[in-house]
């Protein structure tokens, strides 16, 4: 693998986690509505993550990074960002003001790579 | 003749799996406060991890951290040539994962990680363990589950896992009997435990579970550690590669 192909590398190991075609990994698939993952998934793509790339990974930072989660304005405000940054994400599924249970289906493919990138990885 | 001595552990060495938090806390904690040195593996939550050894070194008790993800190879074999170095007199392997479905409907991801945590880490752990293992007359004990002789509800893969953990058991007690390592295992019923308490059905399977159970209550933490406890000590030595059941009588009713 060269370097700067990182993107691809996530969407294939979250395709081999889950088992689904890697065309169906893109960067705004919900893990959990578009892609089926439960929660014991998102351990084991962490593990993957965490052997493909060589480092530790602590899960807060990799699922919770982008939201602030303590109080429903804090949550519709951080979303108001997201929004920005992921327009493709299917915004539609989602309640206007989503609860905290909500907030794990935000998680997408494009939320590793975002993660992976301020860790410096490429 | 009196036994209480055998239940001295100063001078041994024991590493509990997945001691951080949980039941694995609380073997940690009892295997310590009857004089081991226990070495505390967990693999994400640091903080409980510190939180148990400062909990053993506050009683008294001598305790190390040695984290490893038991599902990489790698990282057992550098958790015994790191923090294990010196060798282990007791292995009790506590830490287990698990996907709550039923078993049809298991994916192969899943069913993977289950394994491996729950049943390949004893196997892997103790081919690195065994020369200390047998030079110090080792105890292994594995912690499964009523899941892994009984059919219980949306425990799929754990329950298939503690299958193997127990058969692991008597295959390797049989093997390593000749050895002076003494491999037996515990499992519990429910448990009531704050991990257990989060989820959101555990009002209504507790209840069932004590109208079910003829000692009319759950298990405890302490309940399960006093036998780990009997596993790891001489008062056992006589039992090679069982699964000792200990669920207040549950799983005998029809
Ligand atoms: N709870 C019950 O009612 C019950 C009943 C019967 C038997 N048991 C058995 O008792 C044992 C403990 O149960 P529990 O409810 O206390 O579990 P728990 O609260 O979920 O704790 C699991 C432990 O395993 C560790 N662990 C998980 N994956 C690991 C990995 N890949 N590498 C290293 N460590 C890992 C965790 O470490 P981190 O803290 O770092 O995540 C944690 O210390 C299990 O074997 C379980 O099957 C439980």
């Amino acid at each position: 693998m060269t370097s700067g192909d990182m993107p691809h590398r996530v969407a294939t190991i979250v395709a081999e986690a889950l088992n689904v075609p890697v065309e169906r990994v893109t960067p705004s698939a919900s893990l959990i509505d578009d892609l089926g993952a439960e929660s014991i998934d998102f351990l084991d793509i962490l593990f993957r993550i965490e052997t493909a790339f060589n480092i530790k990974v602590r899960e807060s930072e990799l699922w919770d990074g982008t939201i602030d989660r303590t109080s429903q304005e804090t949550i519709d405000a951080s979303i108001a960002q997201l929004k920005v940054r992921q327009p493709d994400y299917r915004w539609d599924r989602l309640p206007a003001h989503p609860a905290p249970s909500d907030l794990g289906r935000l998680i997408t493919v494009q939320t590793i790579i975002q993660h992976l990138q301020t860790r410096g990885v490429e | 003749m009196r036994y209480d001595s055998f239940l001295d552990l100063t001078g041994r060495r024991a590493l509990v799996t997945g001691g951080s938090r949980g039941l694995g806390a609380v073997l940690a904690q009892t295997l310590a406060a009857h004089g081991a040195h226990v070495v505390i593996n967990y693999v994400r939550h640091e903080a409980e991890a510190l939180r148990t050894q400062q909990a053993i070194r506050d009683a008294g008790g001598s305790a190390d951290l040695a984290p490893a993800n038991l599902t990489k190879p790698e990282d057992i074999r550098a958790m015994f040539a790191g923090p294990l170095r010196e060798g282990i007199d007791i292995l009790v392997h506590n830490a287990a994962i698990g996907s709550f479905k039923p078993a049809h409907e298991v994916r192969a991801n899943q069913w993977d990680l289950t394994m491996n945590v729950n049943a390949r880490a004893l196997l892997l752990c103790v081919q690195e363990a065994l020369p200390s293992l047998a030079q110090r007359g080792g105890r292994v004990v594995a912690v499964s589950s009523l899941g892994g002789a009984r059919v219980i509800p949306e425990y799929g893969a754990v329950g298939v896992s503690k299958a193997a953990l127990e058969a692991l058991t008597r295959y390797l007690g049989v093997e390593l009997a000749g050895r002076g390592v003494h491999v037996n295992a515990v499992a519990g019923g429910l448990l009531d435990l704050p991990s257990v308490r989060q989820h959101p059905g555990f009002g209504q399977l507790a209840a069932d579970t004590i109208r079910r159970t003829p000692s009319h209550r759950l298990g405890t933490a302490d309940d399960i550690a006093r036998i780990v406890l009997f596993l790891c000590s001489p008062l056992s030595d006589w039992m090679v590669g069982q699964t000792l059941v200990a669920d207040g009588g549950m799983s005998l009713t029809v």
